[in-house]
């Protein structure tokens, strides 16, 4: 069961390291791609400033001028998001049917022994396609993607790729805009 | 031409010159996100730790986890209020640190824990 635990986390950490390498040579590369990262950069920077500036006691036509270049903000941000769809649809695409195949090898096969008892929901997860009534025993499924997880994060973090924290507090402002990257376990 | 002076001061932080920074107490934070990404990466060292701890103890169920959510935040409250002396709310509060990398940093501590815990009671 070690060994099948060890695999997977070599598999998670292999397929995200080519996850992150083709997005790096299809988006974080382009010329395009910089300069909409750097005017989002620079835009979410002096928002914050400004914002900190004024504080609660603006009046009605600073109030104003923020809404706008926070609107000048989500322009440049939809702009970069469309700029990263196509190819993250692809790669998700490719990497999706890299999973069903890895899930094909490890069907039915527990990988790991989980420590805790998993409730409800989870179950469908960490006992995906095992025999037995032992909700302990763990899947392939549920193992990667808490490796995934796991690296995928640290990787874009080490190779510079995650947004700033700037930008992620603008995103986290709309509880309608999560950040991608980090939702895309399954990839 | 900008001087000297200047130039020191907008240069951008090295790893080493942050790892140093980390382990002294009480040094001085300009940019809130460099002590944050210090935060972040204390937290995936400390996930790893407890993670093993925890394996090859073994400490299982629910109790498991949630000891593991306070020792986590508690520590990094901890290390920046007491042992950085920087003030909770300039890196926006006891939630803000908490949430700082929690999904990855709980993660790391699920894989430690449950690999560890494979390994002694296959």
């Amino acid at each position: 069961m070690l060994a099948d635990c060890l695999l997977i986390i070599a598999i998670a950490f292999g397929t995200a390291l080519a996850g992150e390498g083709i997005t790096w040579l299809l988006v974080y590369r382009s010329d395009q791609y910089k300069r909409l990262k750097a005017e989002m950069d620079k835009k979410t920077k002096k928002l914050e400033k400004k914002k900190q500036e004024v504080g609660d006691s603006a009046d009605k036509n600073t109030k104003k001028k923020l809404e706008r270049e926070e609107e000048r903000l989500k322009a440049t941000n939809r702009d970069m998001s469309m700029f990263k769809m196509k190819s993250m649809f692809a790669i998700g695409l490719a990497f999706t049917a890299l999973l069903s195949t890895f899930n094909s090898i490890f069907e039915g096969r527990v990988v790991a022994k989980l420590p805790f008892h998993p409730i409800g929901f989870i179950q469908g997860l960490s006992h995906r396609n095992l025999i037995g009534d032992d909700m302990t025993d763990c899947s392939f499924i549920f193992l990667y993607i808490l490796c995934t997880m796991t690296v995928r994060q640290n990787l874009q973090k080490i190779l510079g790729f995650a947004p700033s924290r700037a930008m992620a507090r603008q995103q986290s402002n709309n509880p309608w805009a999560p950040q991608q990257s980090q939702m895309n376990y399954l990839r | 031409m900008s001087s000297p002076k200047k130039a020191t001061q907008s240069a951008e932080p090295t790893v080493a010159s942050t790892f140093v920074k980390a382990l002294q107490p009480g040094s001085e934070w300009p940019d809130k996100d460099e002590l944050l990404d210090v935060v972040y990466w204390g937290k995936q060292i400390l996930s790893l730790l407890v993670g093993f701890v925890f394996g090859f103890t073994p400490l299982v169920g629910l109790l498991a986890i949630i000891s593991y959510v306070c020792i986590s935040s508690v520590v990094a409250q901890h290390y920046v209020t007491k042992f950085q002396k920087v003030d909770e709310d300039d890196v926006g509060g006891f939630w803000e640190l908490s949430k700082e990398g929690f999904g990855a940093a709980f993660a790391t501590f699920m894989v430690t824990w449950i690999s560890t815990y494979t390994s002694l009671n296959q």
